[in-house]
């Protein structure tokens, strides 16, 4: 069996607020150096799903492929050394800059590439822009069936079968493959990387490819574009309950709440 | 090929048929949009035995409904629904599609968007039009920033924010024309499947439903801690527990409390954030409370700069202090 796992590389989220600002005249957010590189959450756990399979399932091969401009190799490689099998980059700006159904449309160019495979699975939204529309549109492009938001997931022969977070409750959805599924971070703990994991990742050779190795990628006019990229107005106006203590100041809360009829 | 026209609204129901409340809140979206361009609303009705409710969606103010009415559509599934919109949209042509950031409206979305060969943007509210195409914003950078998307191609595609927009009151007997669409497709050969639903266990009040909610973060410490918070919910009427993304990967409860981009939004009368720092990524989730209610012990956080009432204090000396002077003021 093999899995394809897309992962993608963004600024540590867990960075200070003050490490992100926004530059107006491109329309764009910048990010301080110190700001270290990390793959985006929701793929790790894509990564962790696809290697339980690989738990369960002999002969699977867990191919991971990214799309980025700037990839740190210790930072790409980390679900190498969680267990993954062969790394695919695609490096280049304009790929990686594209809206993401462009994005989409270059992941399933390099999909074809690869080659075979039976099941895809991604995060499912980026920590970065959180849109959640790159799995399900490379699905759509590649005319494979898709399962999102996977909060459990289970291999019955051909089908993989999830659990999704619906508004009353849990519903449960499968998909014969090939298919495709994205991954949320309820599916639980992602392992860790094993010293012996770190030291065979080290010696794994990425395939890099640019625009040229994956063919003409078609130009079109964008699916959408920037207008503007702003950081909202913070009209803070809290009022601090201060008391005497910390236990005074909880007091003087519930006089106040109550007071203001709040509860 | 005539021009595209019109707003297409994509409406949720509930098993027993009727509109979900974000079909009404996509209406109030949609009005704004309606009037800057002259143009109509149409929804997409889609389900098993929804088409007893499509008076409900002229009510609120559609002149068209499209009605897809089929045992194969009684569950959502994107392999189904997606041929289903598409068929709808052949006919409608419509300007614009909205569909809520529901689970099933957020996944729909991309699919329809591939298939139209066209733009989408997602969890996107102050929808406006500008030289005939929509204009939305949407967050990003977990919530730090805002981005206005321009939609270049029609239709222009938006899933909508839930609880952007107020329901709207629905009038009574308005007039529109109810069309049947048949979608060509093979229940025999679908390649995937709806398996069951189970319903959510909840003890006491729904997160979304509830009018104050108390949400807990990883500054609460343990799953013990975490607990104490229920002690609120017992003096606190019409009020839930909650949790932020980090409280619940620790485990300190179910991942079904979650509120943030990831999880859970909700707007409720009030909401107690009791030592959580306030990251975007969980703003993004009650920054429509009407009032927030910070208790955390570090004078930083960001929390402070989103609340009405803020007290800067460890919860374990501040919240037993405020229980006991809650029922002091009950009694």
């Amino acid at each position: 069996m093999r899995i394809i796992v897309t992962a993608k590389q963004v600024p540590d989220p867990e960075a200070p607020q003050s490490s992100f600002s926004v530059d107006s005249a491109t329309n764009t957010v910048l990010v301080a150096g110190s700001v270290p590189a990390a793959i985006s959450d929701m793929d790790s756990y894509a990564a962790e799903a696809a290697l339980r399979i690989k738990d369960e399932v002999a002969d699977t091969k867990v191919s991971v492929l990214s799309l980025g401009k700037d990839h740190v190799l210790d930072v790409i490689k980390r679900p190498l050394a969680m267990g993954a099998d062969e790394l695919f980059l695609i490096q280049d700006e304009d790929l990686a800059n594209g809206d993401a159904i462009a994005i989409a449309n270059t992941l399933a160019t390099a999909i074809k590439k690869i080659g075979e495979f039976d099941l895809i699975m991604c995060g499912r939204q980026s920590a970065d822009l959180d849109q959640g529309i790159v799995g399900t549109a490379l699905a759509a492009i590649l005319g494979i069936p898709v399962l999102t938001n996977a909060v459990g997931v289970r291999l019955n022969d051909d089908w993989i079968e999830i659990d999704r977070i619906v508004e009353d409750g849990i519903d449960t959805v499968a998909a014969k493959l090939p298919a495709l599924v994205t991954v949320s971070n309820e599916i639980g703990a992602v392992r860790y990387a094993t010293m012996r994991g770190i030291m065979a990742a080290r010696k794994v050779q990425p395939t890099i490819w640019g625009k040229e190795d994956l063919g003409v990628i078609e130009e079109t006019d964008p699916f959408t574009t920037v207008v503007d990229l702003f950081a909202p107005e913070n009209t803070s106006n809290v009022e601090m309950l201060e008391g005497e203590s910390a236990a005074d100041s909880g007091r003087l809360l519930a006089q106040k709440l109550r007071e203001e009829r709040l509860i | 090929m005539s021009q595209e026209n019109g707003i297409l609204i994509i409406a949720e129901s509930t098993q027993s048929g009727d509109l979900k409340p974000i079909t009404g809140e996509l209406f109030a979206a949609a009005s704004g949009l309606s009037e800057s361009l002259g143009e109509p609303i149409s929804v997409a009705l889609i389900g098993q035995g929804v088409s007893a409710k499509a008076q409900d969606a002229i009510n609120l103010g559609a002149s068209k409904v499209y009605v897809v009415d089929n045992s194969i559509f009684q569950n959502y599934l994107n392999e189904t629904y997606t041929e289903a919109v598409i068929s709808i949209a052949s006919q409608a042509n419509p300007r614009i599609i909205l569909m809520g950031h529901t689970p099933n409206g957020r996944e729909l979305g991309p699919s329809v968007a591939v298939r139209l060969e066209t733009g989408i943007a997602t969890d996107t509210s102050g929808l406006s039009i500008s030289d005939g195409k929509l204009e939305a914003t949407r967050s990003l950078t977990g919530g730090l920033f805002r981005q206005k998307t321009g939609f270049p191609k029609f239709p222009n595609i938006a899933t909508v924010h839930m609880k952007a927009y107020d329901v709207p009151e629905p009038s009574a007997g308005l007039t529109g024309e109810v069309i049947e669409v048949t979608v060509a497709i093979d229940a025999n050969n679908l390649r995937s499947k709806f398996v069951n639903h189970s319903e959510a266990v909840s003890e006491g009040i729904k997160i979304e439903d509830a009018k104050i909610i108390i949400c807990g973060g990883r500054g609460m410490g343990g799953k013990e801690e975490f607990d104490t918070l229920y002690d609120l919910t017992e003096v606190i009427a019409e009020s839930a527990v909650a949790a932020t993304r980090a409280a619940a990967d620790s485990e300190f409860c179910g991942q079904d409390l979650m509120i943030g981009i990831t999880g859970k939004v909700v707007s409720p009368e009030v909401y107690f954030a009791i030592a959580l720092s306030g990251a975007s990524q969980h703003m993004a989730g009650c920054s429509g409370s009407k009032n927030i209610i910070a208790i955390n012990k570090d004078p930083e956080a960001n929390i402070f700069k989103e609340s009405k009432y803020g007290v800067i204090g460890d919860y374990k000396d501040v919240v037993p202090a405020f229980l006991d002077e809650l029922k002091k003021l009950e009694g």
